[in-house]
């Protein structure tokens, strides 16, 4: 039995890949797009969210000019940069759905334990920042005339995927990269006083930091309520630094206040203690060992960052490409735009 | 007053009386092709002895403050426009729209204080050089598209149709103006995806959708627009002439006018 065969054509599917793959279409949902993104700049809502509806229906849009536009097939560099935007849409979806990004602080000589002080991440982020481990040996941020903040260089350790033991410098545009993770360094850095709280009912001492808040952005308001290990009562601290070490007019470098005395209020008892000092309040022995400066990290994971790379790389070197060869065929003074070309 | 400030005075006048003569030349219909691109020539060397003198002097390039910026892109769109007329005598013409366009950043840019601006520590990256180096071509293309534009609009009157009627056909130029505006795009998808790379290590983040990001993204969307709109609607010269401008006005809001109203920390311009 023969059966007749259906030109390409007239194929249902194929009417309705050419309707759905319409560069009126396109015009349309670009449109759409750019209303989008406005809205996005206008904070109506996450961004994710709102540009996943346009960016789906130029994804359609675009699979159905693929299946039935000659041009696609005609001109190859035009095809790749087409593939490599979806490529680049799809990419920034997947980025959306396992990125991770956070902050944390550390002060000097501190570990960081896998804990983000402040974090977002996708729904599907496979979470492996508990095994990342690396400690703050220090830092230098240099200011220049007028408070203006310069390079940060900030020291750390760290264990390799090989297991070595290696020490790197890293800052504001240099991250720490641990398994996926990057660690900036970021404006937001201060002093932290260093305690040890032995409590009145027995039991090991404890040693940590506080942080105060960040400096020199919060010159003048160098104080921070915290409460001790197991005790009940908040402590009132407060810096009083006794030199200069903020200029204005010159360049100075961030560091620890060597005249300096914190200001301790618990209820009603007001003390002073200087570095090696203590004092017993009712609930535990404070001794003050001294201030130290921490730094405020931001971590950003997205594994999709060298493919997103390569895929924008692709477009932009197949959209040269395409235009090079285009034009290359044709002088603009003979150029005629023909029935229906490619853009 | 110091070399520096006179050599940009220098230029700022030399570049007055190219626009001038280009003008003069296509209201009289004797335009003096040579000597106007001489002068844009003698200017761009001018201005380059002012802009290299204040490099060496701050230790950093024409990046931060809007004096800089906009000394720069005036310097960097004249260049790009005087290289493609030397490349297609066709376009010298279109220097009597594209030098009196720029006399507006001129003006703006006599306005501005020349005082040194900081260098954040983040500008200390050659990627600054490829992505501001993209940008400028980018705009560069699109400014002699908006100069082929502008005669295709003119024409529509009967004085300009005259000015211009030595040119090549309303065709030809929308052609020619459609080929700047690719060459813009490709720079354009270059210059976002190096500031991307830029941004993942100065902020931590490759896009986050900041004013001067949505408005790059807005204008990246435009000129694919109407790119788009010319293979698939075919508009006439003059509606395609429109589309051409309205890239040019929307990527000059977005240069010369985001980064300064806002307080993202995404400053600085092209």
């Amino acid at each position: 039995m023969r059966t007749a065969r259906i030109p390409l054509e007239t194929k249902p599917w194929r009417g309705a890949a050419a309707q759905l793959g319409s560069p009126r279409l396109t015009l349309a949902l670009m449109a759409l797009l750019a209303v989008c993104v406005i809205a996005v700049s206008r904070d109506f809502g996450p961004p994710a969210w709102i540009l996943a509806t346009p960016l789906a229906l130029l994804a359609v849009n675009l699979a159905g000019a693929l299946s039935t536009q000659p041009a696609f097939r005609t001109h190859s560099a035009l095809l790749l940069f087409h593939l490599a935007l979806l490529a680049v849409v799809a990419l920034a979806a997947a980025g959306r759905l396992t990125y991770l990004k956070g902050a944390v602080e550390l002060s000097e000589g501190e570990e960081f334990g896998g804990v983000l002080t402040q974090r977002e991440s996708g729904p599907l982020h496979g979470d492996v920042i508990e095994r990342v481990a690396f400690t703050n040996l220090g830092f230098t941020v240099y200011y220049e005339p007028g408070m203006k903040r310069a390079q940060t260089r900030n020291r750390v350790a760290f264990v390799d995927s090989s297991g070595a033991h290696r020490e790197a410098v890293i800052g504001d545009d240099t991250p720490l990269k641990l398994s996926g993770y990057r660690f900036y360094t970021t404006p937001n850095k201060g002093f932290a006083p260093d305690f040890v709280w032995a409590p009145a009912l027995g039991g090991p001492p404890v040693r940590g930091t506080i942080h105060l808040p960040s400096f020199p952005a919060q010159l003048t308001r160098q104080e921070i309520e915290w409460t001790p290990p197991g005790a009940a009562q908040a402590l009132l601290t407060r810096l009083e630094i006794e030199e200069r070490i903020v200029d204005l007019e010159k360049s100075w470098l961030l560091r620890p206040p060597r005249e300096h005395a914190l200001i301790i209020a618990a209820g009603r008892e007001h003390v002073v203690l200087r570095p090696g000092e203590s004092h017993r309040f009712s609930e535990g022995t404070l001794h003050y060992a001294g201030l130290r400066l921490w730094m405020g990290y931001s971590v950003f994971c997205d594994w999709t960052l060298p493919w997103l790379l390569a895929a924008c790389a692709l477009a932009a070197g197949a959209l040269g490409w395409h235009y090079v060869v285009r034009f290359r065929r044709e002088p603009w003074q003979s150029a005629d735009p023909g029935p229906l070309a490619c853009p | 007053m110091n070399l520096e400030l006179m050599a940009l005075w220098g230029a700022i006048g030399v570049y007055a009386l190219a626009g001038s003569l280009a003008i003069g030349g296509v209201v009289l219909r004797r335009l003096p092709q040579r000597w106007v691109f001489s002068l844009i020539v003698l200017g761009l060397t001018l201005h380059g002895v002012s802009i290299g003198l204040r490099w060496e002097r701050l230790g950093h390039g024409p990046f931060i403050t809007m004096y800089e910026i906009l000394s720069s892109n005036v310097w960097s769109l004249l260049a790009i426009f005087a290289l493609a007329c030397w490349r297609l005598p066709a376009l010298r013409p279109a220097a009597a729209i594209v030098v009196p366009l720029l006399f507006v950043m001129m003006v703006w840019l006599v306005l501005q204080s020349p005082r040194a601006g900081h260098l954040p520590p983040t500008y200390n990256t050659a990627w600054l050089y490829i992505h501001v180096g993209f940008g400028k071509v980018f705009l560069g293309a699109v400014l002699i598209a908006v100069g082929l534009s502008g005669i295709v609009l003119a024409r529509l009157t009967r004085h300009g149709a005259a000015w211009f009627a030595t040119l090549p056909a309303d065709r030809q130029l929308d052609e020619l103006a459609y080929r700047f505006l690719a060459l813009g795009l490709i720079f354009e998808t270059a210059m976002l995806l190096t500031g991307a790379i830029w941004a993942q290590d100065a902020w931590g983040r490759y896009w986050a959708w900041d004013p001067l990001e949505t408005w790059a993204f807005l204008t990246w969307l435009l000129l694919a627009f109407a790119l788009h709109a010319r293979s698939t609607l075919r508009p006439a010269p003059p509606v395609g002439a429109v589309l051409a401008i309205g890239v040019f006005v929307l990527a000059f809001l977005t240069f010369f006018g985001v980064p300064f109203v806002t307080t993202a920390p995404h400053q600085g311009a092209i």
